[in-house]
C-alpha cells in the first residue's frame, strides 16, 4: 500500500493508550502487514484497559496531547476476563464529565481493536488523526498547567468572593 | 412514509421507456395508483437515467444523468415511485455509490451544480404495493381476483441485484411478486428462471444471445405450466413479447431448443414441443385487472403477444 | 541519577530503511541519564546480545532500553541478557519502533521523529521501573484435553502415555469426532475408522485417561499451572456405571426413525442411542428432546428392558471441579452450510443454490456418510431424495470458501484433496457415472497429495472443469448446473442427480464463548488464535493452554496430528518442572493508605483480593486492608485504576511509571 506523503500545516499529537493483548497486538498486526497510517501517534501499552485511570487522559491533554484515544479488547475478549467492561463504564462516566467541562469529544475516542485487526488500528489511528487536524491544537488545558498553581491562599477577589459565598 | 390514516403519495419517474414502448406500463401505473387512490406527481423535467448504456461508458456521466434526476424528484413531495427495473437500479445503485465514495459524490455535485439527493427514498412499485400499501389492503381493494390464472413471477436481474444496493427482497431468493400475485387471487408457480437475465443490455447488439436467453425464460416458464408471464421491466417486456414470435422461429424444432437435449424426449414423451403463446404482464397491469379497472385502459392492445384470449379463458375480461 | 542503556536496532534494513537509527541513538544519548548508546544492525543476534551484556559493565549501566522490534517478539531475549549481564530483567524494556513505527509509516523524517518520541517515553519507564523477583508457583501435573476428536485423542493419548493424567471432554455422546464419520482417507485411500476406532479404545483402556463425555466445560478459574475448570455432565439417563453396553434398550425403543446426526440425518436412530456401533464409550444416551417418556411420561420401556438397571428418567446434570496444569483445546470445525443465514450473520447462504431447499445437493460430509460402509447406504452411493444410483456427479469446490461476498475470505485446505478422493470413491462404485468437478484452483501442497490429485484427474476420469457455478435450480429429476468453464471461455451447463459440495470449514458453533472462558484470543472467524503465526503455533497468548487441530484453523489429519502431538509436547515440557516461574506483574497493596473500602475486591475479576486485619500488639483490630494473593492475581490493574486512595499498586505499571511517560510527551 503506497500513500502519498503531504505536508500539513498542523501535526496533532494523538496519545494512545492500548491494552497488550488486543489492540497493542492488533497494532503489531498493521505493522507486520506494512499498513500506512499517520505517523502522529504515541502508544502508550498497558496490561488492560481496566488498568486506565482517566487521570492519565487528562494529564496527556495537558501535556501536548491534541487527541486521545483508548482502545481494548472487544467486549467479552478481555483477556482478564472483565477489565475492559470496568473500563468502558468508567469512560462512559468520564466522557459525560469532559463535555460537562467543555472538552470537544471528537478529541477522545474510545474503541475495540483485536489482534487480528491491523486494518480496524489503521482506520481508528487515521481518522482520529485526521479529525483532530481539522479541529487544530487544543491549548486550554496545556495553558492550564503553566498558569500558576493554587498554593490555597485566597489571594484573588474572584477567589475570595467565591470562598465567602460557601461560608 | 407518515403512518397513519394519512393518504399515500408519491413523486414518480417513469423513465424513457415507459413513455416510448413500455407505454402500457406507464398508463397502468396511473390507472392501478388512481384506483388504489395513492397519490402519484410526475417529476417534472424528468429526463433519461442512462439505463443501459450509459454506465459502460462513463460512469461519472450515468452517476450525474441519476443524481440529476434525483435532485429533480426532491421538488416533489413523497418518496419516489419508479416502475422500471433498470431506471430503479440506476438510481438506487448512484445512491448507494455517491454515499460510500465522498470524491465521486463531490465530482457529481459539480457536474449537477448541486447537491445530490442521497436520502431520497426511492421505492419500487412492487415495494409500495407489497409493503407501503400493505398486502392485507391490497387484498382487501381487490374487486375481479385473477382467479385460476397461473403466473411466472419474473424478476429478472436488476430488481434485486446486486445485493445491498435495491434493497427490495433477498437477492436470490426473492418472494415479493409471489405475495403480491397471491394477494391478487393468482396462483404464482414455481420455476425456476425467474432470477435469469432476459439479455436486455444486448438486444442491439447481439440478438442472437437475447433470443437464447429469452427462449429459456418462456420454455422454462411453459414446463412449469404458466399461462402468463408477469414482469417489472419495460426491458424484459420488450424481449419476452416482442421477440416471442422470433424466438418461436429460432428454437421451435425439437432438440434445438436450449433444454431440447435435456428435456425435450424426456417430459414431453418426444412429441412436438410445446409452443403456447406466453402473454407477458406488467405487475401493473395485473394488479389494476384485479382493482377492477376497465381492462381498456390498460395498454392490452399494444401489445405483441395477445393476452386477451388467455383473460378471456379464465373470464377475466 | 540513572544509568540508562539505549540500544537502537537496525532490524537489518527493516528499521533503517525508514528511521535514521543513528540520529535516534544519538537524541536518545543525550536524555538525561542516558549514560551511554549505540545503534547496531542486528541486535537480537548473537553479537548484539553480547554488545549489550558488555556495555552493562563497562558503563555500569542499571536500566536498558533496546529500541527494535514488538516486545511481543523479543523482550524475552533481551531480558535474558540483561539477567546474564546482571541486571534484573525487568529493568529491560523494549521501544517498539519497527511494528509501530518503521513499518507503518514512509516519511522517514517524520519516522524519525517518532521513534526519538517513542524511545524518549520508554526511558522514563525504564527509569522508574523497578526490580521484581519472579513469583514460583506449583505446577498441577494433571492436563484437561477439550475435544474427544482425532486431535484431541492424539494429543491425551501422547500426554498420558508420557506419564502424566489426562482429563479428556468430549460435548457428545461418543468420541471420535469427525474423523470418524469419513469413510476413507486421502492420500493412501485407507478406512478412516480402521485407524480411528483402536485410538478410540485406546483412550478408553488408558489408566492414566479420565474421560467425560456428554460433558461440557461450564467454567474454568485460575492460570498456568494451576486451573480449576468446572465441567458440567449432561444427563446422559443412564448410569454409565451400570450399563454394559448390551444394546438391548436401543433395539426395543418403539421411538426409531429420528434423523441420525452421525449420518448427517441420513440414516435413523432410535430416542435411546450410541451415535454409531464403534462409540466410545458404548454406553447410550437418552435424547431427552425425541423421547415420548420425557414428552409424554408414557413409555419406559427401556427401563424395563435394562437388564442391570441402567436407565434413570430422573438423572440431573452434574458438575465436578477438575485441578489441572494445562489445557489443549481440540474442539474442532463444522461445515458451513448454504441456508439462508439469519438476519445480521457477517456469513451469507447461497441462495443461487436454493438456500439448500434442493434434497440431492449435499455437502462432503454427507458425501462420507454414502460411501462409508458403516452408512446409511451401507456404502452404495445413493441419491437422498429417490434413492436412486446417480450417473451425472458435480462437485463444487470453494462453497463458501475464498467467498469474500459470502463472509468467508479463507480457503479451507483440505477440500481439493477430499473432492479428488470422493471422485474416486464415486468411480469405483458407480463404473458408468461420470464426475465433473468445478475448482478453483487445485490446491495439493502435502506428501504424496498432487500425485493423489492428478490420479483422479488422470486414471480416474473426472472431468475438472475450472470455473464456478453460478446457480443450481431443480428440473424434473435433475438439477441443473449452470457455470462457467474459464479456461475454454464458454459457460456450461451440466444435468446432475447429485450435486456435493465442498463447503467451507468453519469452527465449531460456541467456539467463541469457550474461547471467552477460557481467556483466549480468536479471530473475526472464531477460529482461535495462537501466539505465533511462525514460532508459536500451538501455544495461546494465554499461558498454560495450548491449541491442537482446526479449532486454530482449516486442517487436513496429518497436521492436524502433529500438532496435537506439538501441544502434547509442550504440556510435557511444562509439567518437567515442578514449579513454575511466572511473571512478577501483579498488584500490591500499601497498607498504611488503604482505607479498606474494598472497592478493588468488587472489581477483581480473579477473586485475587482478600481482606486482612491487622491488629495491635494486644490483638486489638486496628483496620481491615485489602491483601492481593499473588498467585491467583492476573496483573490486569483495573484495581488500581479503581482504588480511589490510590493504595494498590500494579508492579511494572505503576502510577509513577505511568505519569513519567506522559510527561515525557
Amino acid at each position: 500500500m503506497h500513500v502519498e506523503v503531504t505536508k500539513h500545516d498542523f501535526e496533532p499529537k494523538i496519545v494512545a493508550f492500548v491494552c497488550t493483548w488486543c489492540t497493542y497486538a492488533g497494532a503489531d498486526l498493521a505493522g507486520t502487514s506494512r499498513m500506512q497510517y499517520p505517523p502522529n501517534v504515541r502508544v502508550l501499552k498497558f496490561p488492560c484497559t481496566g488498568r486506565i485511570d482517566p487521570v492519565f487522559i487528562l494529564r496527556a491533554f495537558q501535556k501536548g496531547a491534541d487527541g486521545v484515544l483508548v482502545s481494548g479488547c472487544h467486549p467479552g475478549d478481555c483477556h482478564y476476563m472483565a477489565g475492559n467492561f470496568h473500563a468502558r463504564r468508567r469512560f462512559a462516566a468520564f466522557r459525560a464529565l469532559l463535555d460537562f467541562v467543555g472538552v470537544d469529544l471528537n478529541r477522545l475516542q474510545f474503541s475495540w481493536v483485536s489482534a487480528a485487526e491491523g486494518g480496524k488500528w489503521v482506520d481508528v489511528v487515521t481518522e482520529l488523526t485526521e479529525r483532530v487536524r481539522t479541529m487544530g491544537p487544543m491549548p486550554e488545558f496545556k495553558e492550564l498547567e503553566h498558569e500558576e498553581q493554587w498554593s490555597g491562599a485566597i489571594n484573588t477577589p474572584e477567589l475570595k468572593e467565591a470562598y465567602d459565598s460557601i461560608g | 412514509m407518515t403512518p397513519g390514516k394519512k393518504r399515500l403519495s408519491y413523486s414518480y419517474y417513469p423513465g424513457c421507456s415507459l413513455h416510448a414502448s413500455g407505454r402500457e406500463y406507464d398508463i397502468s401505473t396511473r390507472a392501478l395508483f388512481k384506483a388504489l387512490n395513492v397519490g402519484l406527481k410526475e417529476v417534472p423535467d424528468w429526463f433519461c437515467c442512462g439505463a443501459t448504456p450509459a454506465h459502460n461508458v462513463d460512469e461519472l456521466l450515468s452517476l450525474s444523468l441519476c443524481a440529476k434526476n434525483l435532485s429533480l424528484a426532491e421538488e416533489v413531495e413523497g418518496d419516489l415511485a419508479v416502475a422500471c427495473a433498470a431506471c430503479f437500479s440506476r438510481l438506487k445503485t448512484t445512491q448507494h455509490h455517491l454515499k460510500e465514495d465522498d470524491t465521486k459524490r463531490k465530482q457529481v455535485e459539480v457536474a449537477i451544480d448541486g447537491p445530490a439527493a442521497l436520502n431520497k427514498p426511492v421505492k419500487h412499485i412492487l415495494e409500495i404495493l407489497a409493503r407501503e400499501f400493505g398486502l392485507a389492503k391490497l387484498e382487501e381493494s381487490v374487486k375481479k381476483p385473477l382467479m385460476g390464472l397461473k403466473v411466472a413471477p419474473y424478476y429478472g436481474c436488476l430488481l434485486t441485484r446486486p445485493p445491498e444496493v435495491p434493497e427490495l427482497d433477498d437477492c436470490e431468493d426473492p418472494s415479493i411478486m409471489e405475495d403480491v400475485l397471491r394477494a391478487l387471487g393468482a396462483e404464482p408457480v414455481k420455476w425456476s428462471h425467474r432470477m435469469e437475465c432476459c439479455g436486455a443490455n444486448f438486444t442491439l447488439s447481439r440478438p442472437g444471445v437475447v433470443l437464447k436467453l429469452s427462449n429459456a425464460i418462456l420454455e422454462s416458464a411453459r414446463i412449469a405450466g404458466a399461462d402468463c408471464i408477469m414482469v417489472a421491466c419495460p426491458l424484459c417486456h420488450g424481449n419476452l413479447d416482442i421477440r416471442q414470435k422470433e424466438i418461436k422461429e429460432a428454437y421451435g424444432a425439437p432438440d434445438s431448443t436450449l433444454f431440447g437435449n435435456i428435456f425435450g424426449s424426456e417430459l414431453h414423451g418426444g412429441s412436438a414441443p410445446d409452443q403456447r403463446d406466453i402473454p407477458i404482464f406488467y405487475v401493473t397491469q395485473l394488479a389494476a385487472l384485479a382493482m377492477g379497472v376497465a381492462s381498456e385502459s390498460l395498454g392490452f392492445e399494444s401489445v405483441i403477444t395477445d393476452p386477451k384470449p388467455l383473460l378471456r379463458d379464465k373470464q377475466l375480461l | 541519577m540513572s544509568r540508562i542503556g539505549v540500544f537502537v536496532c537496525h532490524c537489518g534494513e527493516n528499521i533503517s530503511r525508514t528511521v535514521d537509527v543513528e540520529q535516534v541513538a544519538k537524541a536518545a544519548g543525550e536524555i538525561p541519564g542516558v549514560a551511554f548508546s549505540c545503534d547496531y544492525k542486528y541486535m537480537c543476534s548473537d553479537p548484539g546480545q553480547t554488545l549489550l551484556k558488555k556495555a552493562v559493565a563497562e558503563h555500569k549501566l542499571d536500566g536498558v532500553l533496546v529500541a527494535a522490534c514488538s516486545p511481543r517478539m523479543h523482550e524475552k531475549t533481551f531480558r535474558k541478557a540483561a539477567e546474564a549481564a546482571g541486571l534484573n530483567p525487568y529493568l529491560c524494556e523494549m521501544a517498539n519502533i519497527r511494528e509501530h513505527c518503521s513499518w507503518v509509516h514512509e516519511d522517514r523524517d517524520m519516522a524519525t521523529a517518532k521513534a526519538k518520541d517513542i524511545v524518549k517515553l520508554m526511558v522514563e519507564r525504564v527509569r522508574k521501573g523497578k526490580s521484581l523477583a519472579p513469583i514460583t508457583v506449583p505446577v498441577t501435573k494433571r492436563a484437561l484435553v477439550i475435544g474427544g476428536g482425532i486431535a484431541g485423542i492424539q494429543a491425551a493419548l501422547d500426554i498420558a502415555d508420557a506419564g502424566h493424567r489426562v482429563v479428556l471432554v468430549e460435548r457428545e455422546p461418543s468420541i471420535g469426532g469427525h474423523m470418524a464419520q469419513l469413510s476413507e482417507t486421502f492420500p493412501t485411500l485407507d478406512c478412516s475408522q480402521c485407524i480411528m476406532t483402536p485410538k478410540m479404545v485406546d483412550v478408553a483402556n488408558h489408566p492414566n485417561i479420565t474421560l467425560f463425555t456428554y460433558s461440557e466445560i461450564e467454567k474454568v478459574d485460575g492460570y498456568i499451572g494451576n486451573f480449576q475448570v468446572t465441567v458440567k455432565h449432561k444427563a446422559r439417563s443412564v448410569d454409565e456405571s451400570k450399563c454394559t453396553g448390551c444394546g438391548i434398550c436401543m433395539t426395543k425403543c418403539p421411538k426409531k426413525k429420528i434423523p441420525n446426526e452421525f449420518d448427517q440425518g441420513h440414516g435413523m436412530r432410535p430416542a435411546i442411542y450410541v451415535p454409531f456401533p464403534q462409540a466410545v464409550p458404548n454406553t447410550p444416551v437418552i435424547d431427552r428432546e425425541n423421547c415420548t417418556m420425557f414428552q409424554s411420561g408414557k413409555c419406559g420401556v427401556c427401563a424395563k428392558v435394562c437388564g442391570p438397571g441402567a436407565v434413570d428418567y430422573e438423572q440431573q446434570d452434574t458438575f465436578t471441579v477438575e485441578d489441572v496444569g494445562a489445557i489443549v483445546v481440540a474442539t474442532g470445525f463444522k461445515l458451513y452450510t448454504i441456508d439462508r443465514k439469519p438476519e445480521g450473520s457477517p456469513i451469507q447462504g447461497y441462495g443461487e443454490f436454493g438456500y439448500g431447499t434442493i434434497p440431492d445437493i449435499i455437502d462432503g460430509m454427507t458425501f462420507e456418510r454414502l460411501a462409508s460402509a458403516s452408512g446409511p447406504t451401507g456404502g452404495k452411493i445413493l441419491r437422498p431424495s429417490d434413492g436412486k444410483e446417480p450417473k451425472q456427479v458435480v462437485f463444487i469446490q470453494c462453497v463458501g470458501s475464498r467467498a469474500r461476498e459470502k463472509g468467508i475470505s479463507y480457503c479451507s485446505k483440505v477440500c481439493c484433496m477430499y473432492t479428488a478422493k470422493h471422485t474416486m470413491l464415486y468411480h469405483h462404485k458407480v463404473h458408468d457415472g461420470q464426475a465433473y468437478v468445478f475448482f478453483m484452483d487445485a490446491r495439493t501442497p502435502g506428501k504424496g497429495y498432487d500425485e493423489f490429485w492428478r490420479r483422479a484427474v488422470e486414471e480416474e476420469e473426472a472431468v475438472y472443469i475450472r470455473g464456478m457455478v453460478s446457480r443450481m435450480y431443480q428440473r424434473g429429476d435433475k438439477i441443473v448446473v449452470m457455470g462457467s468453464d474459464i479456461q475454454v471461455g464458454v459457460q456450461v451447463e451440466i444435468e446432475a442427480d447429485l450435486v456435493v459440495l465442498a463447503t467451507a470449514v468453519q469452527p465449531q458453533d460456541g467456539a467463541d464463548l469457550l474461547a471467552q472462558k477460557l481467556g483466549i484470543s480468536y479471530d473475526k472467524y472464531n477460529f482461535y488464535s495462537e501466539a505465533h503465526a511462525k514460532l508459536k503455533p500451538v501455544e495461546c497468548a494465554t499461558a498454560g493452554i495450548y491449541l491442537a487441530g482446526a479449532c486454530q484453523g482449516p486442517k487436513d489429519i496429518p497436521d492436524t496430528v502433529s500438532q496435537a502431538s506439538a501441544a502434547a509436547a509442550k504440556v510435557m515440557t511444562l509439567f518437567a518442572k515442578d514449579k513454575l516461574e511466572r511473571d512478577p506483574v501483579v498488584a500490591k497493596v500499601n497498607e498504611k493508605y488503604c482505607v479498606g473500602c474494598f472497592a478493588c475486591k468488587k472489581v477483581c475479576a480473579y477473586g485475587a483480593i482478600e481482606e486482612k486485619e491487622i491488629r495491635d500488639r494486644q490483638g486489638n483490630l486496628v483496620k481491615k486492608v485489602a491483601y492481593v494473593n499473588p498467585g491467583v492475581c492476573g496483573g490486569c490493574g483495573t484495581c488500581q485504576a479503581t482504588c480511589p486512595s490510590k493504595s494498590i499498586e500494579l508492579d511494572g505499571y505503576t502510577d509513577e511509571q505511568i505519569m513519567a511517560m506522559i510527561e515525557a510527551l
